[in-house]
């Protein structure tokens, strides 16, 4: 089975990742974007808007959440009761059809509540690009908060 | 009267940083050179990695980390061994073993000196048994223990 959806590309910590093209409600770049400045708690930026603040939280090679201003971009994602943010380095909307995205199920126990994080990959040569299931990334980003 | 043909299991053996394991030749689909390693963020920590494989993601396993917690890393010599799914596991669920360099074809026979490691076994959920094979001490790993870990 072949899913030949558009996708976004974004990197996170040197790694490259997908997501459906089709789930992002906004794609903020830093200057748009509040800062957390004081270094502290564990949203990285804040994106306004209507009277409420979106919080993005940056990550690791490992997923953890951390504290770092080298970074570009914000994708948010729909959640409630507002969206969500994942912070990137690099975001590129890929041509439709380029990725061939295949399911993949990773082994083990889910690693969040919602189930497991990944869904997908596109498989190049040697090299698998893991494709995020958006409704498990914005549960585990939402439950940052919690 | 003829005699009776031997019979004769194909095996392959599996260099690791601990004991090597033994496992029929059946149960691997392809050994492969270790490429780029994606990171598969909030895994099991004895979860390398995943390369691409064929079509496939394939998740690559740490047996060494499922024995003591102690990931290994791959080196130069290191091979990528593709097992086909586990009985009962989708076709999604390949997966592969780091080992430590080629792994070794063994044809076991009834003339064949495997037998269970006279100083006993290695304690673990993830090894059915553990057995000399002529001075050297081998694992069989226990594919239904791993089949629950590997696709809860």
């Amino acid at each position: 089975m072949r899913d030949s959806n558009q996708y976004l590309r974004f990197s996170l910590a040197g790694i490259y990742y997908l997501i459906s093209g089709g789930v992002s409600v906004a794609i903020d770049q830093r200057d748009s974007l509040e800062i957390n400045e004081t270094g502290t708690g564990r949203v990285c930026a804040w994106r306004s808007h209507d009277g409420t603040r979106w919080p993005a939280y940056c990550f690791d090679r490992d997923f953890k959440v951390v504290q770092r201003n080298d970074w570009e971009r914000a994708i948010f994602l729909e959640a409630q009761p507002t969206p969500v943010g994942l912070i990137a380095d690099q975001v590129q909307l890929l041509p439709e059809g380029e990725a061939q995205v295949t399911p993949f199920t990773p082994l083990g126990r889910p690693a969040t509540t919602a189930g497991h994080l990944f869904s997908g990959a596109w498989v190049r040569g040697p090299q698998a690009i893991l494709v995020f299931d958006p409704k498990v990334l914005a549960t585990f980003l939402h439950d940052l908060g919690a | 009267m003829a005699a009776q043909p031997q019979q004769s299991i194909h095996l392959i053996e599996i260099p690791t940083d601990r004991f090597p394991l033994l496992v029929p030749s059946a149960t691997i689909a392809e050994v492969v050179n270790v490429g780029e390693l994606s990171p598969l963020p909030l895994a099991p920590p004895w979860v390398l990695g995943v390369i691409g494989w064929r079509t496939k993601a394939v998740v690559v396993v740490s047996f060494e980390a499922l024995l003591a917690g102690a990931i290994t890393m791959p080196g130069p010599r290191s091979r990528i061994i593709v097992f086909y799914p586990l009985p009962g596991a989708d076709d999604g669920g390949f997966f592969g073993v780091l080992s430590t360099h080629d792994p070794q074809p063994r044809v076991i026979d009834s003339n064949s000196d495997l037998v269970p490691n006279a100083a006993g076994a290695v304690e673990s959920d993830y090894v059915a048994a553990t057995v000399k094979l002529r001075e050297k001490t081998l694992l069989i790993p226990d594919m239904g223990t791993l089949k629950t870990v590997f696709y809860p």
